[in-house]
């Protein structure tokens, strides 16, 4: 029998068990990829999972019905993964923004890539462009809100993006044995 | 998640798109986690529940001793108003009836005016005959009713009914101590309101000026006194030898308060407050009217029944014999008084003073003697207590946040009267003072 989410936000409100490992089995495979595109290790990104979890069994009161849970529960996973990572987050202007306005090349081929291969490029950033990037790329927050949410400027914000996607593209054309630049060239 | 600002790039397209079809399942570890952690918030909210019960039980506890103490001090069932002497009454506590011919038609009158009779519930037949008080005494009841005037004081009973409710919850009992966190303290809120019970000590301070029995009780007979039925009577009034010894106090009440500034809170209430203490006296009068015997005590003096009935006697008859009377004052007490708050944490401490005034209510004089009447003093015009009196307080009082909003509170105090409870024109003093506890309960409103 499978329960809609109304039916479990009720029943997890009142604390019911059974329901609580409903939601989680019901979220939690879309939540994981989340956490381990924010955390550097596996470990690290089980333990943003857990503490996202409690949270969101905790607050479920609070819960307003004007989004999707899923969105509300994505929300609360991307905040505890930014509260693990602020610790370790030294932001600052790391190039020229001017420089990276024209820095567009051919179109990148990703679905060469494996999902795996994909965060482990991820992982592989500086954990401020990793952050930033997972901002601003994936989620689809804008520089100003990055900026605010993270209490940086939002020169840094850009310019850490850009090194980012600098990073990300050097290591794609690697492994597609491809160069962009030459290929710009042509 | 506004949209991206470049969206001419499709670098960041393909990268959302790439993850946001990927979904994978996390180690069954972490569920385990999540279930230990809530199991673990379970258990810290059933510990408070299981705290919150312990205080509770420790309040109703002590509202019960409270309130046991106040009924082990009611040891009477009944409250009699103004006049306590009785005759051919089974039950001298629940009717009083006397009769008299009419030519004590100012004995009638004087109970008919009498100030402090307020509260009693008279109720007079008239009778066209004349007859001695001899007579009076071997008739019955209802030949009486015919023959003379009656009259009967009712009395008023008082109850305290207590009222308990039980609700069946199940309570947990778990040894989770090690687990306690300390939870953020709180300052005091800038309202509250709250409820209080107390006991302590109560000294009267006595003094009196009167120590004969002329004086005592005004007692001004045409014939003289009598040392007993049998012997020769005399002029001279016998020494009073009275005294009013310490007891305790018990209150309860409600509590407003309010604070001012950072360390400074205002707090006032109203209480009913019952004091305690021992007459000792060593004559006793004795009158054809009453069965019982009136102690010779200055607080009967300007009692307007008794005063009367021991007036009309041409010879006093008296006896000398050791009485110890209780005393029972009532007062309705509002209390106002500044704190300064020393700690203002989860524990919090405050010294405090103010005033008090005490709406008097009455005394009751009573004994287990049954053959001695009980008199009751009452306010008015012809009691020897003023009607308001006031006393100072000052205390430390310490409290305890055991809840959000809930503080437990205790407060050893001292309170000394500011004038005497009694009138300028009594022939008595009496300037009481004690120490009490005083705890309760304190709802925060902020």
């Amino acid at each position: 029998m499978t329960f809609s989410d109304e039916d479990l936000i009720d029943a997890c409100s009142k604390g019911k068990r059974k329901a609580q490992e409903e939601l989680y089995a019901r979220y939690s495979s879309k939540m994981y990829p989340i956490a381990l595109r924010y955390s550097k290790m596996q470990q690290e990104a089980e333990d943003i999972l857990q503490e996202a979890f409690i949270k969101v069994f905790k607050n479920i009161n609070s819960f307003r019905k004007d989004s999707s849970l899923a969105y509300w529960i994505k929300r609360i996973v991307i905040n505890t993964a930014l509260n693990h990572q602020r610790s370790k987050l030294y932001l600052y202007p790391m190039v020229d923004i001017g420089d990276l306005r024209n820095h567009t090349g051919p179109e990148l081929i990703l679905s060469n890539f494996t999902y795996e291969e994909l965060l482990a490029m991820v992982r592989r950033l500086p954990t401020g462009c990793q952050v930033i990037f997972n901002l601003y790329a994936i989620e689809g927050y804008k520089h100003h809100e990055i900026a605010k949410q993270l209490n940086i400027s939002e020169g840094t914000s850009k310019s850490q993006y850009a090194r980012a996607k600098s990073l990300l593209k050097e290591w794609i054309s690697v492994n597609n044995n491809i160069d962009y630049d030459r290929a710009g060239e042509f | 998640m506004t949209g991206r600002e470049n969206s001419e790039d499709k670098f960041e397209e393909q990268w959302r798109e790439a993850f946001d079809e990927w979904s994978a399942e996390p180690p069954k570890a972490v569920w385990s986690e999540i279930d230990r952690g809530l199991a673990y918030n379970d258990l810290s909210a059933y510990k408070a529940k299981a705290a919150m019960y312990r205080w509770v039980a420790a309040a109703v506890v002590l509202l019960f001793v409270s309130f046991g103490t106040i009924q082990y001090f009611a040891t009477s069932d009944n409250y009699v108003i103004s006049v306590a002497a009785t005759i051919d009454s089974p039950n001298p506590l629940e009717t009083y009836k006397w009769s008299l011919n009419d030519g004590q038609s100012d004995f009638r009158g004087g109970l008919h005016g009498g100030g402090s009779g307020s509260n009693a519930v008279i109720a007079s037949t008239l009778s066209d005959e004349n007859t001695s008080d001899s007579e009076l005494f071997a008739q019955e009841e209802e030949q009486a009713e015919k023959q003379f005037e009656t009259y009967q004081v009712a009395s008023l009973a008082t109850s305290l009914n207590t009222e308990t409710s039980y609700v069946d919850k199940h309570l947990y009992f778990l040894p989770v101590y090690q687990f306690h966190k300390k939870k953020k303290t709180t300052d005091r809120s800038k309202y509250w309101a709250g409820v209080d019970v107390g006991s302590g000590s109560f000294n009267p301070n006595y003094s009196s000026t009167a120590n004969s029995l002329n004086s005592n009780l005004g007692v001004n007979p045409e014939a003289g006194f009598a040392l007993n039925s049998n012997s020769a009577f005399d002029t001279e009034s016998p020494t009073v030898r009275e005294n009013m010894s310490s007891g305790e106090t018990v209150s309860m009440g409600v509590n407003f308060g309010l604070k001012l500034g950072n360390k400074w809170t205002l707090e006032t209430g109203v209480q009913y407050a019952r004091a305690d203490a021992i007459t000792e006296t060593n004559v006793i009068i004795k009158s054809n009217s009453f069965q019982e015997v009136i102690p010779a005590t200055v607080q009967g003096k300007r009692v307007p029944e008794v005063e009367q009935v021991v007036a009309r006697e041409s010879l006093v008859e008296y006896d000398y014999q050791d009485v110890n009377l209780n005393n029972v004052f009532e007062f309705t007490s509002i209390p106002v008084k500044a704190g300064y708050l020393l700690l203002d944490k989860k524990f919090s401490m405050e010294i405090n003073a103010g005033v008090i005034a005490n709406i008097y209510m009455g005394n009751r004089l009573s004994t287990e003697d049954p053959n001695i009447a009980e008199l009751t003093i009452g306010p008015g015009d012809a009691s020897p207590y003023r009607d308001l009196s006031f006393s100072g307080q000052a205390g430390l009082e310490l409290g305890y946040r055991f809840m959000k909003r809930l503080d437990v509170i205790l407060e050893p105090n001292y309170r000394q009267s500011i004038n005497t409870l009694t009138k300028s024109n009594s022939n008595f003093i009496t300037n009481p003072s004690g120490f009490a506890l005083t705890t309760g309960l304190r709802y925060n409103f902020n």
